[in-house]
């Protein structure tokens, strides 16, 4: 077997922290959960998140970075 | 500027900035978070956590999804390049499935007056195509007798008329 090649330890574990992070995303409340995926995952810019949610600029910020900050406490243990 | 558990007050949405648009964010903010240990941590805890969700990536669909997909892909490319009767039925089909509800006004119309003519002409008896002449009712068995006997009697007026006329004759 190759050596750079994942062992079961380290895929298990990264499967572990797929499933936290994907678990914590999906837990979010339903606004800031859309938002995060369209800012992270579609690679929409805030700009582009207000005009789907239709909210104000500032509105999206602020809703993204609760989000975020949300986030942060949740996966401390990742970081 | 003053302090609360994590950032500093009025810095909520200053650090938002930086951390989604950090382009249009005053160089005052950018020294400020340089020299404040608060909101740089805190700053810095973000940004790590938007890392961290970096590493969750959408699962790639399965090879059998892409194959129904292609086949369904090919199936439409097929109809729309079919007759010309396919094509306008297929319109007609998708206008009728997910056009507004107005694109069906004529129809129920038209179905509305076919069900009136059928309904009125059923009512009239008109629906009635295998229509034949019904034959004529057989004269009753009393009206034939009653003929036979009328006709008996003039035979008979007849017969006595000839009788007296030859007995006028004979005197």
């Amino acid at each position: 077997m190759a050596d750079d090649e994942p062992s079961v330890e380290q895929r298990l574990l990264t499967e572990e922290r797929m499933a936290a992070i994907r678990s914590h995303v999906m837990a979010l409340p339903e606004r800031q959960r859309t938002a995060v995926l369209m800012h992270k995952y579609q690679g929409m810019d805030y700009r582009q998140i207000g005009d789907v949610l239709k909210l104000s600029e500032s509105a999206t910020k602020s809703l993204l970075f609760r989000a975020y900050q949300t986030l942060r406490e949740k996966l401390k243990d990742f970081v | 500027m003053g302090t609360n558990k994590t950032i500093c007050t009025g810095m909520e949405s200053k650090l938002a900035d930086l951390l989604l648009d950090p382009k249009a964010v005053p160089a005052k903010v950018h020294a400020h978070v340089a020299e404040c240990e608060h909101c740089r941590t805190e700053l810095a805890e973000l940004k790590a956590a938007m890392a961290v969700l970096d590493e969750w990536k959408a699962p790639e669909p399965s090879p059998y999804f892409m194959t129904r997909m292609n086949a369904k892909m090919r199936e439409e490319r097929e109809t729309a390049q079919g007759s010309w009767l396919a094509r306008k039925i297929n319109q007609l089909r998708a206008g009728f499935v997910y056009g507004p509800a107005s694109h069906a006004r004529p129809l129920a119309a038209m179905a509305l007056t076919v069900m009136l003519l059928v309904g009125g002409g059923t009512y009239l008896g008109v629906t009635d195509w295998n229509h034949t002449a019904q034959p004529q009712p057989q004269n009753a068995a009393v009206v034939h007798d009653l003929q036979l006997l009328d006709n008996n009697s003039q035979i008979l007026d007849q017969l006595e008329a000839m009788s007296s006329s030859n007995n006028q004759d004979g005197d």
